[in-house]
Protein backbone atom coordinates (compact mmCIF):
# COMPACT_ATOMS: atom_id res chain seq x y z
CA UNK A 1 0.00 0.00 0.00
CA UNK A 2 1.49 3.57 -1.20
CA UNK A 3 1.54 5.48 1.92
CA UNK A 4 2.67 8.69 0.37
CA UNK A 5 1.14 11.67 -0.69
CA UNK A 6 0.91 13.31 -3.78
CA UNK A 7 3.65 16.34 -3.77
CA UNK A 8 2.80 17.65 -7.47
CA UNK A 9 0.21 16.19 -9.77
CA UNK A 10 -0.16 17.58 -13.39
CA UNK A 11 -3.49 16.85 -15.01
CA UNK A 12 -4.00 17.04 -18.40
CA UNK A 13 -1.76 20.08 -19.00
CA UNK A 14 -1.02 21.32 -22.53
CA UNK A 15 1.39 24.17 -23.38
CA UNK A 16 3.27 25.85 -26.51
CA UNK A 17 6.69 25.10 -27.37
CA UNK A 18 8.76 28.31 -27.49
CA UNK A 19 8.54 29.96 -31.37
CA UNK A 20 6.81 27.25 -32.84
CA UNK A 21 3.46 26.01 -33.71
CA UNK A 22 4.18 22.46 -31.42
CA UNK A 23 2.20 21.92 -28.52
CA UNK A 24 2.51 19.08 -25.65
CA UNK A 25 -0.42 17.77 -25.03
CA UNK A 26 -2.12 15.78 -22.30
CA UNK A 27 0.55 15.88 -20.02
CA UNK A 28 -0.38 13.75 -17.02
CA UNK A 29 2.14 13.03 -14.16
CA UNK A 30 2.58 12.53 -10.66
CA UNK A 31 5.07 13.11 -7.83
CA UNK A 32 4.98 11.64 -4.63
CA UNK A 33 6.66 12.37 -1.57
CA UNK A 34 9.73 11.14 -1.62
CA UNK A 35 10.30 10.41 -5.92
CA UNK A 36 12.31 11.63 -8.12
CA UNK A 37 11.74 12.69 -11.94
CA UNK A 38 13.49 12.79 -14.98
CA UNK A 39 11.92 14.64 -17.75
CA UNK A 40 14.31 15.27 -20.86
CA UNK A 41 13.35 18.59 -22.64
CA UNK A 42 13.91 19.67 -26.56
CA UNK A 43 15.94 23.03 -25.73
CA UNK A 44 16.74 25.08 -22.99
CA UNK A 45 13.89 27.22 -23.24
CA UNK A 46 11.32 24.23 -22.90
CA UNK A 47 13.35 23.46 -19.28
CA UNK A 48 12.32 27.37 -18.38
CA UNK A 49 8.89 27.13 -19.92
CA UNK A 50 7.77 23.80 -18.06
CA UNK A 51 9.56 25.16 -14.96
CA UNK A 52 8.08 28.19 -14.90
CA UNK A 53 4.68 26.09 -15.76
CA UNK A 54 5.34 23.74 -12.61
CA UNK A 55 5.51 26.60 -10.09
CA UNK A 56 2.25 28.25 -11.92
CA UNK A 57 4.31 31.70 -13.32
CA UNK A 58 2.78 30.96 -16.59
CA UNK A 59 -0.88 29.22 -16.82
CA UNK A 60 -1.31 26.25 -19.29
CA UNK A 61 -2.91 26.35 -22.31
CA UNK A 62 -5.38 23.53 -20.90
CA UNK A 63 -5.69 21.53 -17.54
CA UNK A 64 -4.60 21.65 -13.98
CA UNK A 65 -1.68 21.38 -11.68
CA UNK A 66 -1.88 20.66 -7.96
CA UNK A 67 1.02 21.29 -5.24
CA UNK A 68 0.42 19.57 -1.80
CA UNK A 69 -3.15 18.75 -3.22
CA UNK A 70 -4.06 22.18 -3.96
CA UNK A 71 -4.31 23.73 -7.66
CA UNK A 72 -2.22 27.14 -7.59
CA UNK A 73 -3.87 28.45 -10.22
CA UNK A 74 -7.27 29.36 -7.52
CA UNK A 75 -4.95 29.69 -4.44
CA UNK A 76 -5.30 33.65 -3.30
CA UNK A 77 -2.14 34.85 -4.26
CA UNK A 78 -0.72 35.12 -0.70
CA UNK A 79 -1.19 31.24 -0.48
CA UNK A 80 0.01 31.10 -3.63
CA UNK A 81 3.38 33.08 -2.71
CA UNK A 82 3.90 30.59 0.40
CA UNK A 83 3.48 27.93 -1.91
CA UNK A 84 5.64 28.54 -4.02
CA UNK A 85 8.43 28.97 -0.66
CA UNK A 86 7.93 25.06 -0.62
CA UNK A 87 9.05 24.86 -4.30
CA UNK A 88 13.09 25.23 -4.80
CA UNK A 89 14.36 25.81 -8.41
CA UNK A 90 17.86 25.94 -10.15
CA UNK A 91 16.98 27.69 -12.73
CA UNK A 92 18.38 27.20 -16.51
CA UNK A 93 19.40 30.69 -16.60
CA UNK A 94 21.34 33.11 -13.86
CA UNK A 95 18.11 33.12 -11.31
CA UNK A 96 19.87 35.97 -8.75
CA UNK A 97 18.91 39.41 -8.55
CA UNK A 98 21.77 41.28 -9.64
CA UNK A 99 21.55 43.95 -7.04
CA UNK A 100 22.04 41.80 -4.00
CA UNK A 101 24.93 39.52 -3.19
CA UNK A 102 25.48 35.76 -4.12
CA UNK A 103 25.22 35.63 -0.28
CA UNK A 104 21.71 38.14 0.02
CA UNK A 105 20.38 36.39 -3.04
CA UNK A 106 20.66 32.59 -1.31
CA UNK A 107 18.89 33.90 1.54
CA UNK A 108 16.80 36.14 0.23
CA UNK A 109 13.55 33.31 0.31
CA UNK A 110 13.84 32.10 3.83
CA UNK A 111 14.31 35.71 5.34
CA UNK A 112 11.05 36.90 3.32
CA UNK A 113 9.13 33.81 4.44
CA UNK A 114 10.95 32.58 7.78
CA UNK A 115 11.38 34.04 10.91
CA UNK A 116 14.73 32.25 11.13
CA UNK A 117 17.49 34.14 12.37
CA UNK A 118 19.50 35.60 9.73
CA UNK A 119 22.70 34.12 11.42
CA UNK A 120 21.37 30.74 11.29
CA UNK A 121 20.20 30.90 7.67
CA UNK A 122 23.70 32.11 7.25
CA UNK A 123 25.13 29.01 8.95
CA UNK A 124 23.11 26.88 7.38
CA UNK A 125 24.27 28.07 3.49
CA UNK A 126 28.09 28.25 4.93
CA UNK A 127 28.03 24.52 5.85
CA UNK A 128 26.45 23.91 2.34
CA UNK A 129 28.56 26.42 0.59
CA UNK A 130 32.23 24.28 2.16
CA UNK A 131 30.94 21.27 0.48
CA UNK A 132 31.01 22.63 -2.18
CA UNK A 133 33.66 24.50 -2.11
CA UNK A 134 32.37 28.14 -3.08
CA UNK A 135 32.68 30.71 -0.08
CA UNK A 136 34.44 33.27 -1.23
CA UNK A 137 31.93 34.35 -3.87
CA UNK A 138 29.40 35.30 -1.09
CA UNK A 139 30.05 39.04 -0.68
CA UNK A 140 30.21 39.23 -4.76
CA UNK A 141 27.59 40.35 -6.68
CA UNK A 142 26.39 38.02 -9.68
CA UNK A 143 27.56 39.70 -12.11
CA UNK A 144 31.20 39.10 -10.45
CA UNK A 145 30.91 35.56 -10.92
CA UNK A 146 31.21 32.74 -13.58
CA UNK A 147 28.41 30.61 -14.75
CA UNK A 148 29.81 27.52 -12.70
CA UNK A 149 29.98 29.71 -9.43
CA UNK A 150 26.35 31.09 -9.95
CA UNK A 151 25.11 27.39 -10.70
CA UNK A 152 27.03 25.90 -7.83
CA UNK A 153 25.29 29.15 -5.62
CA UNK A 154 22.15 28.17 -6.83
CA UNK A 155 22.06 24.28 -6.06
CA UNK A 156 23.02 26.05 -2.65
CA UNK A 157 20.01 27.86 -2.70
CA UNK A 158 17.92 25.32 -3.85
CA UNK A 159 19.09 22.86 -1.04
CA UNK A 160 18.58 25.37 1.31
CA UNK A 161 15.89 26.05 3.91
CA UNK A 162 12.56 23.66 3.88
CA UNK A 163 10.93 22.27 0.89
CA UNK A 164 8.93 20.29 -0.71
CA UNK A 165 9.80 19.88 -4.03
CA UNK A 166 13.01 20.69 -5.54
CA UNK A 167 12.72 21.81 -9.45
CA UNK A 168 16.02 21.47 -11.03
CA UNK A 169 16.53 23.07 -14.51
CA UNK A 170 19.78 21.56 -16.38
CA UNK A 171 21.25 21.51 -13.28
CA UNK A 172 24.41 20.22 -13.89
CA UNK A 173 27.82 21.82 -14.63
CA UNK A 174 31.30 20.70 -16.24
CA UNK A 175 32.52 19.76 -13.09
CA UNK A 176 31.10 16.04 -12.66
CA UNK A 177 32.64 15.61 -8.93
CA UNK A 178 30.64 18.60 -8.17
CA UNK A 179 27.59 16.82 -9.98
CA UNK A 180 28.14 13.76 -8.25
CA UNK A 181 27.82 15.46 -4.77
CA UNK A 182 24.70 17.10 -5.87
CA UNK A 183 23.50 13.57 -6.64
CA UNK A 184 24.13 12.58 -3.69
CA UNK A 185 22.64 14.99 -1.58
CA UNK A 186 19.89 15.42 -3.32
CA UNK A 187 19.36 11.44 -3.03
CA UNK A 188 19.82 11.93 0.65
CA UNK A 189 17.05 14.59 0.53
CA UNK A 190 14.85 12.25 -1.18
CA UNK A 191 14.97 10.04 1.46
CA UNK A 192 13.55 12.29 4.07
CA UNK A 193 10.33 12.82 1.50
CA UNK A 194 11.36 15.58 -0.49
CA UNK A 195 10.44 15.29 -4.00
CA UNK A 196 12.97 16.35 -7.59
CA UNK A 197 11.81 17.29 -10.92
CA UNK A 198 15.55 17.02 -12.70
CA UNK A 199 14.43 19.07 -16.06
CA UNK A 200 17.15 17.97 -18.63
CA UNK A 201 18.38 19.39 -21.73
CA UNK A 202 22.06 19.18 -22.25
CA UNK A 203 22.40 15.50 -22.02
CA UNK A 204 26.16 15.30 -22.29
CA UNK A 205 26.31 16.37 -18.64
CA UNK A 206 24.51 13.95 -17.47
CA UNK A 207 26.44 10.78 -17.59
CA UNK A 208 26.06 9.99 -13.77
CA UNK A 209 22.34 9.59 -14.08
CA UNK A 210 23.22 7.14 -17.48
CA UNK A 211 25.64 5.37 -15.04
CA UNK A 212 23.23 5.00 -12.23
CA UNK A 213 20.29 3.71 -15.18
CA UNK A 214 17.82 6.14 -14.20
CA UNK A 215 14.80 6.13 -16.59
CA UNK A 216 14.20 9.53 -18.17
CA UNK A 217 10.75 10.29 -19.84
CA UNK A 218 11.44 11.71 -22.58
CA UNK A 219 9.26 15.02 -23.01
CA UNK A 220 9.17 15.58 -26.95
CA UNK A 221 8.23 11.92 -27.64
CA UNK A 222 5.44 11.13 -25.07
CA UNK A 223 4.00 14.75 -24.85
CA UNK A 224 4.27 16.03 -28.35
CA UNK A 225 0.68 16.62 -30.59
CA UNK A 226 1.40 15.42 -33.54
CA UNK A 227 -1.64 16.28 -35.08
CA UNK A 228 -0.42 20.16 -34.58
CA UNK A 229 2.94 20.41 -36.23
CA UNK B 1 -8.87 68.84 -37.76
CA UNK B 2 -5.91 66.45 -37.66
CA UNK B 3 -4.39 68.93 -34.87
CA UNK B 4 -7.56 68.65 -32.60
CA UNK B 5 -7.66 64.47 -33.56
CA UNK B 6 -4.39 63.90 -31.97
CA UNK B 7 -4.65 66.21 -29.03
CA UNK B 8 -7.44 64.72 -28.19
CA UNK B 9 -5.98 61.32 -27.99
CA UNK B 10 -3.25 62.85 -26.92
CA UNK B 11 -5.24 63.98 -24.11
CA UNK B 12 -6.86 61.04 -23.40
CA UNK B 13 -4.34 58.87 -22.90
CA UNK B 14 -3.15 60.76 -20.41
CA UNK B 15 -6.46 60.57 -18.57
CA UNK B 16 -6.29 56.44 -18.83
CA UNK B 17 -2.74 56.59 -17.51
CA UNK B 18 -2.93 59.27 -15.23
CA UNK B 19 -6.49 56.93 -13.89
CA UNK B 20 -4.10 53.97 -13.70
CA UNK B 21 -1.53 55.31 -11.81
CA UNK B 22 -4.01 56.56 -9.48
CA UNK B 23 -5.51 52.99 -9.49
CA UNK B 24 -1.86 51.21 -8.82
CA UNK B 25 -1.19 54.36 -5.70
CA UNK B 26 -4.23 53.56 -3.90
CA UNK B 27 -3.76 49.33 -4.23
CA UNK B 28 -0.09 50.07 -3.23
CA UNK B 29 -0.95 52.32 -0.02
CA UNK B 30 -3.69 49.66 0.91
CA UNK B 31 -1.30 46.93 0.63
CA UNK B 32 1.22 48.93 3.03
CA UNK B 33 -1.25 49.08 5.63
CA UNK B 34 -1.21 45.30 6.37
CA UNK B 35 2.01 44.97 8.28
CA UNK B 36 2.23 41.32 6.80
CA UNK B 37 3.18 42.94 3.86
CA UNK B 38 6.33 44.69 5.80
CA UNK B 39 8.43 41.49 5.79
CA UNK B 40 11.88 42.44 6.82
CA UNK B 41 13.36 41.47 3.23
CA UNK B 42 10.93 44.35 2.66
CA UNK B 43 11.75 46.65 5.29
CA UNK B 44 15.27 46.13 4.18
CA UNK B 45 14.05 47.71 0.36
CA UNK B 46 12.41 50.74 1.94
CA UNK B 47 15.64 51.56 4.32
CA UNK B 48 17.43 51.30 1.11
CA UNK B 49 15.39 53.48 -0.36
CA UNK B 50 15.18 56.07 1.94
CA UNK B 51 19.32 55.84 2.27
CA UNK B 52 19.32 56.54 -1.86
CA UNK B 53 16.58 58.82 -2.38
CA UNK B 54 16.70 61.05 1.22
CA UNK B 55 19.84 60.61 2.91
CA UNK B 56 22.37 60.60 -0.40
CA UNK B 57 20.52 64.05 -1.88
CA UNK B 58 20.85 65.75 1.08
CA UNK B 59 24.04 67.52 0.17
CA UNK B 60 22.78 67.97 -3.15
CA UNK B 61 19.50 69.46 -1.92
CA UNK B 62 21.16 71.37 0.71
CA UNK B 63 23.38 73.73 -1.32
CA UNK B 64 20.55 74.06 -3.84
CA UNK B 65 18.36 75.27 -1.27
CA UNK B 66 20.68 77.61 0.17
CA UNK B 67 21.29 79.24 -3.19
CA UNK B 68 17.86 79.27 -3.58
CA UNK B 69 17.50 80.81 -0.12
CA UNK B 70 19.93 83.59 -0.86
CA UNK B 71 18.51 84.38 -4.73
CA UNK B 72 14.70 84.98 -3.58
CA UNK B 73 16.02 86.86 -0.33
CA UNK B 74 18.38 89.21 -2.61
CA UNK B 75 15.43 89.49 -4.69
CA UNK B 76 12.60 90.02 -2.19
CA UNK B 77 14.61 92.39 -0.68
CA UNK B 78 15.39 94.63 -3.72
CA UNK B 79 12.03 94.98 -5.00
CA UNK B 80 10.29 95.42 -1.52
CA UNK B 81 12.45 98.09 -0.38
CA UNK B 82 11.65 100.09 -3.49
CA UNK B 83 8.25 99.61 -2.97
CA UNK B 84 8.19 100.52 0.98
CA UNK B 85 7.02 97.20 2.30
CA UNK B 86 9.97 95.43 3.14
CA UNK B 87 7.46 94.07 6.67
CA UNK B 88 5.96 91.59 3.89
CA UNK B 89 8.92 89.75 3.58
CA UNK B 90 8.14 87.17 5.51
CA UNK B 91 4.54 86.28 3.89
CA UNK B 92 6.27 86.57 0.60
CA UNK B 93 9.46 83.90 1.80
CA UNK B 94 6.59 81.89 3.23
CA UNK B 95 4.02 81.90 -0.15
CA UNK B 96 7.50 81.20 -2.40
CA UNK B 97 9.62 78.96 -0.55
CA UNK B 98 6.66 77.23 1.50
CA UNK B 99 4.31 76.90 -1.04
CA UNK B 100 5.65 76.43 -3.97
CA UNK B 101 9.31 75.66 -4.55
CA UNK B 102 10.38 74.08 -1.70
CA UNK B 103 8.23 71.14 -2.68
CA UNK B 104 8.83 71.38 -6.78
CA UNK B 105 12.39 71.69 -6.14
CA UNK B 106 12.75 68.51 -3.68
CA UNK B 107 10.57 66.83 -6.28
CA UNK B 108 12.17 67.81 -9.17
CA UNK B 109 15.96 66.62 -7.45
CA UNK B 110 14.68 63.25 -7.00
CA UNK B 111 12.89 62.68 -10.17
CA UNK B 112 16.60 63.09 -11.72
CA UNK B 113 18.37 61.68 -8.97
CA UNK B 114 15.70 58.58 -7.94
CA UNK B 115 12.64 58.34 -9.93
CA UNK B 116 15.35 57.65 -13.12
CA UNK B 117 17.50 55.37 -11.38
CA UNK B 118 14.25 53.21 -10.10
CA UNK B 119 12.84 53.04 -13.47
CA UNK B 120 16.67 51.70 -15.11
CA UNK B 121 16.97 49.29 -12.29
CA UNK B 122 13.57 47.99 -12.68
CA UNK B 123 13.75 47.68 -16.35
CA UNK B 124 17.47 46.19 -16.15
CA UNK B 125 15.51 43.79 -13.88
CA UNK B 126 12.70 42.70 -16.02
CA UNK B 127 15.36 42.47 -19.39
CA UNK B 128 17.19 40.14 -16.51
CA UNK B 129 13.82 38.50 -15.84
CA UNK B 130 14.35 38.70 -12.22
CA UNK B 131 10.87 39.57 -11.55
CA UNK B 132 10.77 35.85 -12.60
CA UNK B 133 13.19 34.70 -10.32
CA UNK B 134 11.25 36.50 -7.34
CA UNK B 135 8.17 35.29 -8.40
CA UNK B 136 9.35 31.62 -8.21
CA UNK B 137 10.27 32.30 -4.68
CA UNK B 138 7.08 33.08 -3.94
CA UNK B 139 7.99 36.98 -3.42
CA UNK B 140 5.83 38.82 -5.00
CA UNK B 141 7.16 42.11 -6.68
CA UNK B 142 4.29 44.43 -6.36
CA UNK B 143 4.71 44.06 -2.24
CA UNK B 144 9.32 43.87 -2.77
CA UNK B 145 9.94 46.18 -5.32
CA UNK B 146 7.29 48.73 -6.03
CA UNK B 147 5.22 49.29 -2.39
CA UNK B 148 9.25 50.15 -0.47
CA UNK B 149 10.45 52.25 -3.44
CA UNK B 150 6.60 54.14 -3.62
CA UNK B 151 6.36 54.62 0.36
CA UNK B 152 10.40 55.24 0.31
CA UNK B 153 10.40 58.22 -2.70
CA UNK B 154 7.50 59.80 -0.50
CA UNK B 155 8.94 59.54 3.08
CA UNK B 156 12.22 60.95 1.50
CA UNK B 157 10.51 64.20 -0.81
CA UNK B 158 8.74 65.09 2.69
CA UNK B 159 12.05 64.96 4.62
CA UNK B 160 14.14 66.74 2.31
CA UNK B 161 11.44 69.58 1.46
CA UNK B 162 11.34 70.15 5.69
CA UNK B 163 14.75 70.89 5.55
CA UNK B 164 14.95 72.43 2.12
CA UNK B 165 12.56 75.09 3.67
CA UNK B 166 15.08 75.13 6.74
CA UNK B 167 18.16 75.41 4.80
CA UNK B 168 16.81 77.99 2.09
CA UNK B 169 15.18 80.09 4.96
CA UNK B 170 18.86 80.11 6.89
CA UNK B 171 20.35 81.06 3.39
CA UNK B 172 18.06 83.69 2.64
CA UNK B 173 18.43 85.63 6.33
CA UNK B 174 22.09 85.09 6.30
CA UNK B 175 22.20 86.83 2.75
CA UNK B 176 20.39 89.38 3.22
CA UNK B 177 21.91 90.08 6.75
CA UNK B 178 25.50 90.36 5.24
CA UNK B 179 24.30 92.35 1.66
CA UNK B 180 21.28 94.84 3.32
CA UNK B 181 22.12 94.05 7.13
CA UNK B 182 18.94 94.84 7.77
CA UNK B 183 17.97 91.72 8.39
CA UNK B 184 16.48 92.09 12.38
CA UNK B 185 17.33 89.47 14.67
CA UNK B 186 16.92 85.92 13.36
CA UNK B 187 13.91 85.25 16.05
CA UNK B 188 11.98 87.98 14.74
CA UNK B 189 12.41 87.11 11.20
CA UNK B 190 11.64 83.69 12.24
CA UNK B 191 8.31 84.90 13.66
CA UNK B 192 7.10 86.87 11.30
CA UNK B 193 7.80 83.46 8.59
CA UNK B 194 5.72 81.31 11.42
CA UNK B 195 2.90 84.01 11.66
CA UNK B 196 2.54 83.70 7.73
CA UNK B 197 2.27 79.99 7.62
CA UNK B 198 -1.66 78.98 7.76
CA UNK B 199 -3.42 75.81 7.92
CA UNK B 200 -3.58 75.74 4.30
CA UNK B 201 0.12 76.26 3.76
CA UNK B 202 0.62 72.91 5.82
CA UNK B 203 -2.15 70.92 4.02
CA UNK B 204 -0.63 71.71 0.48
CA UNK B 205 2.93 70.87 1.83
CA UNK B 206 1.68 67.77 2.97
CA UNK B 207 -0.75 66.59 -0.35
CA UNK B 208 2.63 68.23 -1.95
CA UNK B 209 5.34 66.09 -0.58
CA UNK B 210 3.14 62.51 0.10
CA UNK B 211 0.63 62.24 -2.84
CA UNK B 212 2.58 63.68 -5.41
CA UNK B 213 5.81 61.56 -4.89
CA UNK B 214 3.78 58.51 -4.44
CA UNK B 215 2.42 58.81 -7.83
CA UNK B 216 5.90 59.79 -9.43
CA UNK B 217 7.01 56.50 -7.45
CA UNK B 218 3.92 54.76 -9.24
CA UNK B 219 5.03 56.05 -12.35
CA UNK B 220 8.47 55.25 -11.89
CA UNK B 221 8.19 51.64 -11.10
CA UNK B 222 5.45 51.31 -13.81
CA UNK B 223 7.64 52.62 -16.76
CA UNK B 224 10.18 50.46 -15.04
CA UNK B 225 8.54 47.04 -15.53
CA UNK B 226 6.43 47.54 -18.23
CA UNK B 227 8.94 46.96 -20.65
CA UNK B 228 8.81 43.98 -22.95
CA UNK B 229 11.89 42.69 -22.49
CA UNK B 230 14.84 44.40 -24.71
CA UNK B 231 17.90 46.21 -23.47
CA UNK B 232 17.31 49.09 -25.91
CA UNK B 233 13.75 50.00 -24.28
CA UNK B 234 15.70 50.17 -20.83
CA UNK B 235 17.18 54.40 -21.86
CA UNK B 236 13.00 54.56 -23.43
CA UNK B 237 11.72 53.63 -20.21
CA UNK B 238 13.78 55.46 -17.92
CA UNK B 239 13.04 59.04 -20.32
CA UNK B 240 9.30 58.18 -20.21
CA UNK B 241 8.85 58.23 -16.96
CA UNK B 242 11.12 61.35 -16.22
CA UNK B 243 9.09 62.79 -19.10
CA UNK B 244 5.71 61.21 -17.12
CA UNK B 245 6.86 62.30 -13.50
CA UNK B 246 8.23 65.76 -14.12
CA UNK B 247 4.65 66.46 -16.31
CA UNK B 248 2.62 64.93 -13.22
CA UNK B 249 4.99 67.55 -10.82
CA UNK B 250 3.96 70.36 -12.58
CA UNK B 251 0.03 69.83 -13.45
CA UNK B 252 -0.74 68.04 -9.70
CA UNK B 253 1.10 70.92 -8.10
CA UNK B 254 -0.71 73.79 -10.30
CA UNK B 255 -4.02 72.03 -9.32
CA UNK B 256 -3.17 71.75 -5.55
CA UNK B 257 -2.22 75.38 -5.60
CA UNK B 258 -5.40 76.08 -7.20
CA UNK B 259 -7.62 74.31 -4.91
CA UNK B 260 -6.16 75.50 -1.97
CA UNK B 261 -5.65 79.62 -2.48
CA UNK B 262 -8.31 80.22 -4.82
CA UNK B 263 -11.44 79.00 -2.27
Amino acid sequence: MNNKNPVMKIQNISFKKHLSKLIYKNITLELQQGEMLFLKMDTAKDVSNFGDLTSMLIPPLDGRIFFDGKDLNTLPSSLKEESRYYIKRVFEGKGFISNLTIAKNIMLSELHHTKRKEKDIQEEIIKLSQIFDITDIFNLRPFRCSKLHLKLAQWIRALSGTSKLIILEDPFTRDNMKNQLLFDILNEKVKTGISVIWLLHSMYKYKILEAENIEIIDFNQNFRDLGNQ
Amino acid sequence: MPILKSTGIIFFKRIRQLNFYITLSLSVFILSLNPYNWKRTVRNVLARQILFTGIDAFRFLSIVAFIVGIIIVVQLKLWLNQAGQSELLGHILVSVVIRELAPLITTLIIIARSGTAIATELATMRVEDETTVLEAQGIDPVKYLVMPRMIGIAISVFSLTIFFIFIAIIGGYLSGQLIYDEMGIPSLFIKSILQAITLDDIYNLLIKTTCIPFLIGAICCTQGLQIEGAITEVPQATSKACEYSIELLFICSALVSIITYMR
